[in-house]
């Protein structure tokens, strides 16, 4: 779709709020923050003040650009760089909470610690271990709804796909205060593995989501290719290794690395199996985040925590997107 | 090489509808064979029957006499081409062109030969180490093409194969791949929405309409002597000029004209009051500018209400006016065949010579012997030979 052309009316209204948040922002920083803080509060202020001018400047031209769409990305990347730099600036603070966004002093202490950091190890051990196997779990059946919501006129399909989204927003206290009895009362390898109960537990958040990005993952894959394959005397499993495997093989490791990340981040299920003696890292950082002294090794982990997430997204940003229901162009 | 047979062969879609309705087609050995219709007539589904891809609720597909009707594609062993090309994205053109002989475990250097052969005649030489990608959509189809071409497949079918090429290249793109078909005998299904490319591609076109095979002919069968009036409302540029047409006595009253029901009418019109009248616009001769024979023919004067000009000749189009109650007996036959056949002018085309101008009158004349009547009820054409 072509985008129309905004009027002159919207562009210079958008240049007015971009003027007036970018004055706003500028006393603020002026007047009430210290040191670094002032100078990227004031570097934030001239760029939507800039912005402003540019508008006016453009207001009647002919081009397509949408200036309240550019002012929105502006103030996206601000709300999002606000609470990095503060996760940076805890996580390499030299002593106490640091008081600026932008770090007055450097030091990796934080970071070089958690290698040593037998917890902390531990914690993430669980957590990954736990999300790849209730991932590994939920592939199967979530294989299987997929293909029955991407390629079946199968009428009760709706209702499927109602009761996937349903179980992915169901809230996890909900499913904890439940599940989690459940799961502490099995015996068997149940009882002595932290590990395979919160995996089990876990699957309730792991199945819908990978159900829904492999119904995405099917949605796209090339069936005609399939067919076409069929045509020329594939066979049934050469058409699966050599044509739809290396067609959907990367979006389909994507999606299951997404619902594994999404699945390590749960807190309500793995409290309601675990304990303080097995907690897993989100547990555990919430536990020490309420030491103002551990700030900086809390916001270090969060960080290196992220990471995995920031690669995937770096990685195969059009993939991450489409697989969760978005369009990227 | 191979025969191919449908007998009865019955397709119903998921919905519910019938894509295919009992066809019975032969395809001789070595005969390549176009299938028009227009679209949402089903040549896909018919393509796909005869490769393996959909399997019919009723009916038998005979290759060489073998029913493969429930076998899978890879033991037909026939080539298809389809309409969106399926061509395999993170494979370059030469991995594509050799990906279905390969699975066919054929001679590695009988293989090269021939997919040197078809990238040169279907100008891939060029492209033939990128990603499909990188191709235009002509060139996608091309190679498409050439995938099918290199297989020694017992059938070859062709969906829409050049419906992306460029009006200049097409009829050479067409010349290469039938080039090919007769040289190798291979027996081949072109289906094609072009009308104008199925009549000069094969000796024998099959019409598809509505799942049902409504005739099968020569191109020159097909235009003469159309078995009903949607394969001769739909073959043509223009196509014949159908005209509602009531008796009164033994004269056949068209909005235009009035026709003797002479033997050959009177025969094919038996008791019906109302007929179909097919006039072609060729056979509407002008006989107010050149010296034309008009002796027993059916003449009419009218006013020219529009003119298209045409490099050999021109289109005169002739409004008339059509009585209620015929005017609800043609929707119904739109109904019926579901295409649009009917319009509220006559076509005439006459030679460019004398320059026809809109607003003039011109006085036409048919052979009587040219004139077509079509049972309003079936479709069906009552003055076949």
């Amino acid at each position: 779709m072509t985008p129309t052309i905004p009027t002159v009316r919207s562009r210079l209204t958008a240049a007015l709020v971009a003027f007036v948040l970018g004055f706003g922002i500028a006393n603020l920083a002026i007047f009430t923050l210290p040191g670094p803080d002032r100078v990227l509060g004031v570097v934030v202020a001239g760029v939507l003040i800039l912005t402003s001018a540019w508008a006016v400047l453009v207001a009647d031209s002919p081009r397509r650009i949408s200036v309240w769409a550019v002012l929105g990305a502006e103030v996206l990347v601000v709300l999002v760089l606000v609470p990095v730099l503060w996760l940076v600036s805890l996580a390499t603070s030299t002593g106490g909470t640091p008081t600026t966004l932008w770090p007055e002093a450097w030091t990796t202490d934080a970071f070089t610690g958690l290698s040593g950091d037998e917890e902390l190890r531990g914690a993430a051990g669980r957590s990954a271990a736990a999300a790849v196997l209730a991932t590994a779990v939920a592939a199967l059946p979530a294989l299987g709804l997929a293909t029955l919501l991407a390629r079946t006129r199968w009428r009760p399909r709706r209702l499927v796909r109602t009761a996937t989204i349903a179980a992915a927003l169901l809230p996890g206290v909900a499913l904890a205060v439940g599940g989690g009895d459940l799961v502490l009362r099995l015996g068997g390898p149940f009882a002595d593995s932290v590990v395979l109960r919160l995996a089990l537990v876990q699957t309730a958040i792991a199945l819908p989501l990978a159900t829904w990005v492999l119904t995405s993952v099917l949605a796209g894959a090339p069936w005609s290719l399939a067919e076409a394959a069929r045509a020329d005397g594939a066979r049934t499993r050469t058409v699966l290794l050599r044509v739809l495997l290396p067609a959907v093989g990367p979006a389909l490791l994507a999606g299951l690395v997404l619902t594994a990340l999404v699945t390590a981040q749960d807190l309500a299920l793995a409290t309601s199996v675990t304990g303080p003696q097995a907690p897993t890292l989100p547990m555990l950082l919430l536990e020490r985040a309420a030491d103002p002294a551990a700030g900086a090794q809390v916001a270090a982990a969060g960080l290196v925590a992220a990471v995995p997430a920031v690669v995937l997204l770096l990685v195969a940003p059009r993939t991450v997107t489409r697989l969760l229901g978005g369009s990227y162009r | 090489m191979s025969s191919l047979h449908l007998r009865g062969v019955t397709v119903t879609a998921p919905a519910g509808h019938r894509l295919l309705d009992a066809i019975d087609l032969d395809v001789a050995d070595g005969e390549a064979l176009a299938v028009i219709g227009p679209s949402a007539a089903s040549r896909t589904a018919l393509l796909r029957t005869v490769v393996g891809l959909q399997e019919p609720d009723e009916g038998t597909v005979l290759i060489d006499e073998d029913d493969v009707t429930v076998q899978p594609p890879r033991r037909r062993d026939v080539a298809m081409v389809f309409a969106d090309h399926a061509l395999h994205p993170r494979r370059d053109v030469l991995d594509n062109l050799t990906f279905a002989a390969t699975l066919r475990r054929h001679d590695r250097a009988e293989l090269a030969e021939a997919v040197e052969q078809v990238s040169v005649d279907l100008a891939l030489q060029d492209v033939l180490r990128l990603r499909p990608h990188r191709l235009g959509p002509d060139q996608q189809q091309r190679v498409a093409m050439g995938r099918s071409l290199v297989r020694d497949a017992r059938l070859w079918l062709f969906d829409d194969p050049f419906s992306a090429q460029s009006e200049r290249v097409r009829p050479h793109v067409r010349s290469v791949v039938m080039a090919w078909q007769a040289e190798r005998g291979r027996t081949s299904l072109v289906a094609t929405s072009s009308v104008d490319e199925a009549l000069s591609l094969a000796a024998r076109v099959a019409v598809l309409h509505q799942g049902r095979i409504r005739q099968v002919g020569t191109p020159q069968e097909l235009y003469d002597d159309p078995a009903d009036m949607f394969v001769a409302g739909y073959l043509g540029a223009p196509p014949m000029n159908l005209l509602p047409a009531f008796r009164d006595g033994e004269q056949l009253v068209t909005p235009l004209a009035t026709i003797h029901v002479d033997d050959r009418l009177g025969a094919a019109m038996g008791d019906r009051s109302v007929v179909i009248a097919g006039i072609r616009p060729e056979h509407c001769h002008d006989a107010t500018r050149g010296s034309v024979d008009v002796t027993g023919g059916v003449e009419f004067t009218t006013r020219v209400d529009d003119v298209e000009w045409r490099a050999r000749s021109q289109y005169a189009y002739l409004g008339f006016d059509t009585d209620p109650a015929l005017a609800e007996v043609l929707d119904e036959v739109e109904e019926m065949f579901a295409f649009d056949l009917f319009q509220d002018f006559l076509v005439a085309q006459v030679p460019t010579e004398v320059a026809v101008q809109p607003g003039q009158s011109i006085h036409v004349v048919v052979p009587h012997d040219r004139v077509v009547l079509f049972d309003p009820d079936t479709g069906e054409n009552l003055t076949r030979r």
